[in-house]
């Protein structure tokens, strides 16, 4: 099999043909100075990757991609031409055109020899095989999660990274993500702002979808898929279902949850204890929703932490958060920024220190509830003090995790999620699965983590 | 502007602070569903490009960038800015992207764009840029193409009440019959591949101001902008609220596949600023 060309399908760009034109002369076609978005780096410099799989997670790691100076996406593998075409197209439109395509990611390490780097952004049940590939072949490897449905393929990618001194990057991008730094770092870790902590809540909530169909001009012919490990394309469109590719939506959401704990607290969960159902999709083979309770050993006691993984009907309940309470406060931590919240307890001492330092800012608000507190009823109980992270995001969705797997790979970071450190967090989820079909609460050992 | 089909399979979605609506005339209810459900998943990455709301959105990239440094950006978000400042350009100004920002300025003399390196480049400092006169009927440009993909041609697309695009005509149908203009006095306009907008006071209360001078736009109650992408003609039915008569008809006579309706500040009447003429599509009165 040979890398071929995919065909451009943007038939609607013609549309806008003229008015484009145009627009290339309003704005003067001058000479371009590309300093500030072109790469500080030589060509000899250039780290040249390919990308496997260009799926939904593959176009996000794509997008990325383009806005990192050095990095070139050199190859494309994907078995679905729908997702070559986008794939190309999408490099094409980036100034780099004619990027070779291939169907099978063994063909691609064949052929491409001018690659450093993977990104494997395929379903789960092909991430160590491809995985223990890559880096037998010499690559560094960023992999999205989960790493594999099973910990003894999850394992196998930890024993091949270490043996043959390849980087092995999982994407849990909150964990280059600024906020979730800063937050990690600043406020939880040396302010300790919740105080002593108790709880910590993992909230993953999504609204009701329907089954993704496809086009019905892109089926993939049957054999092929069978080669490729497929029952059908209703499977391959939607694999997150079937337990023959993967942990199931608990184990796709909640693990990265769980790794923001496990970063946070530093060893594993004692115990743990989860039910869940398929009741708002019976006809899916998967768990639409887990409830979880853990015990993590943290400092000199136990923090609880409660995991839920619900299919929601709105997009009002719709919403992902990590949240840390203690005695003195609470972190909410989110991607989405309006759901991360910071509050101080009305009788914790003043953050003022933390306030100076910038790690936290007080919400406008603040000042004028302040104001009316005064004449408060005293029958009536305090309220947190509400604060803001002051951190922004500046960067596409997994670019600062892509950009801090880039620098390692080049010598000049380590890397934030190395395969040793996800690894916890798959053993907890997988054994979280367990603890709902046994219905008892289940013993985590330390030699379990062991990898 | 109302659609007067009916026993068509029609799905929603919010996004851009507004409804988004795609109505199939297929009968593969399911089949239209599905593509509909990754059209919109589309319209929600295009939303995260380019609202002004999201923290790692380009615009606000942009809007963070120091003059000079230029900032790359989505395919789709330099495509909807080359289409703004063409806009801007024939219209003479009338639309204006970079309408916020003080002192006035056009958005030609804001950013710059760099298609070799598919990036926007700050030409004076803190920009700041609203496509809310565009992006909707951009996106409905984008959508379509997508669901061209699915083989899904013959479909109408709405954002808000606002702005249409129509795909194919319904099977035996001459195009997608829609009403448009004020309760009474409007008119009946039956449309294949091409697009409609409508911009007023009447909607959103208040002044639309001109961005040429600053100052509201007075003459005007409704103006409907006919076009060949839902782009082009969200961008008109903006402009043409602030242009006269005279400059409206220059802009249509220099762009075939054009064409506008408006009503007069004061009055109920739908009239006529420059019809259409296109082949698939009739104006009636309603």
């Amino acid at each position: 099999m040979s890398a071929h060309h995919a065909h451009d399908d943007r038939p609607r760009l013609r549309r806008r043909k003229f008015l484009q034109a145009t627009a290339v002369a309003a704005s003067g076609l001058l000479a371009p100075s590309v300093h500030a978005v072109s790469a500080h780096r030589t060509a000899q410099d250039e780290l040249r990757v390919a990308l496997i799989g260009a799926g939904y997670q593959g176009r996000i790691l794509l997008s990325a991609a383009v806005h990192i100076p050095g990095l070139r996406v050199s190859a494309i593998c994907d078995i679905w031409k729908s997702s070559q075409n986008f794939a190309r197209n999408f490099l094409e439109l980036n100034q780099q055109p004619n990027v070779p395509v291939y169907d099978d990611y063994r063909e691609l390490l064949a052929q491409q020899r001018d690659l450093s780097a993977v990104l494997i952004a395929t379903p789960d049940f092909v991430h160590a095989e491809q995985t223990n590939a890559c880096l037998e072949a010499g690559l560094h490897v960023y992999c999205e999660p989960m790493m594999a449905h099973t910990l003894p393929a999850a394992r196998s990618m930890v024993d091949t990274a270490r043996r043959t001194g390849r980087l092995l990057q999982i994407g849990f991008q909150r964990r280059s993500h600024v906020r979730y730094r800063h937050a990690v770092d600043k406020l939880l870790r040396e302010a300790q702002l919740p105080g002593r902590l108790h709880v910590v809540q993992l909230q993953w909530a999504q609204g009701a979808k329907a089954l993704h169909g496809w086009p019905r001009r892109a089926d993939i012919p049957v054999d092929v898929l069978r080669r490729y490990g497929y029952a059908d394309m209703t499977q391959f469109r939607n694999w997150i279902w079937f337990p023959e590719y993967c942990a199931g939506p608990y184990g796709a959401f909640a693990t990265q949850q769980l790794d923001v704990c496990h970063w946070f607290l530093g060893s594993p969960p004692q115990l743990v204890t989860a039910v869940g159902d398929r009741g708002f999709y019976p006809d899916r083979p998967q768990l639409d929703s887990v409830f979880a309770l853990y015990q993590f050993p943290y400092q000199d006691h136990t923090v609880r932490v409660s995991a839920t993984m619900l299919t929601t009907t709105g997009t009002e309940g719709a919403r992902q958060f990590e949240r840390f309470l203690g005695d003195h406060g609470s972190v909410q931590l989110a991607e989405n920024p309006r759901w991360t919240r910071v509050g101080r307890e009305p009788t914790a001492a003043e953050w003022d220190e933390w306030v100076r330092r910038n790690y936290v800012v007080r919400q406008e608000a603040v000042a004028a509830h302040a104001a009316a507190d005064e004449q408060a009823d005293v029958h009536v109980s305090g309220e947190l003090e509400p604060y803001r992270i002051p951190i922004e995001v500046t960067t596409l969705p997994c670019q600062a995790h892509l950009e801090n797997f880039v620098a390692a790979v080049r010598g000049e970071a380590p890397l934030n999620c190395p395969a040793e450190a996800a690894y916890a967090s798959h053993v907890t989820a997988l054994k979280t699965l367990e603890a709902t079909q046994s219905r008892a609460e289940v013993s985590l050992e330390v030699s379990d983590y062991a990898v | 502007m109302h659609d007067e089909h009916s026993e068509l399979v029609t799905v929603c979605h919010e996004a851009m602070a507004t409804e988004f609506a795609i109505t199939f005339a297929h009968v593969d209810a399911r089949y239209a569903r599905q593509a509909a459900a990754e059209a919109f998943h589309e319209l929600d990455r295009l939303e995260s490009r380019l609202s002004v709301f999201r923290e790692d959105s380009d615009l606000a990239r942009l809007a963070r960038q120091p003059q000079g440094a230029a900032v790359r950006v989505d395919p789709d978000t330099y495509a909807c800015l080359a289409v703004a400042l063409a806009m801007e350009h024939e219209t003479g100004g009338a639309l204006n992207i970079a309408h916020r920002m003080r002192p006035r300025c056009q958005a030609a003399d804001a950013i710059r764009l760099l298609p070799h390196a598919l990036a926007v480049e700050p030409r004076v400092p803190h920009v700041a840029l609203d496509l809310g006169g565009i992006g909707k009927g951009f996106a409905l440009d984008r959508l379509a193409a997508l669901l061209d993909q699915w083989d899904l041609s013959s479909v109408l697309l709405r954002a808000s009440r606002s702005t249409l695009l129509a795909g194919d005509a319904p099977p035996g149908e001459a195009g997608w019959p829609l009403r448009f203009g004020p309760g009474s006095g409007g008119a009946k306009v039956c449309l294949q591949r091409a697009a409609l907008s409508g911009s007023g006071s009447d909607v959103k209360g208040g002044h639309i101001v001109d961005p040429r001078t600053g100052q509201p736009a007075t003459h005007r109650r409704l103006a409907y902008a006919l076009a060949l992408t839902g782009a082009e003609a969200d961008a008109l039915s903006t402009a043409f609220f602030v242009l006269t008569d005279a400059e409206i008809g220059d802009f249509c006579r220099r762009h075939p596949g054009t064409a506008a309706y408006g009503v007069d500040a004061g009055d109920v009447t739908l009239r006529a600023l420059q019809p259409i003429h296109a082949q698939h599509t009739q104006v009636t009165a309603s």
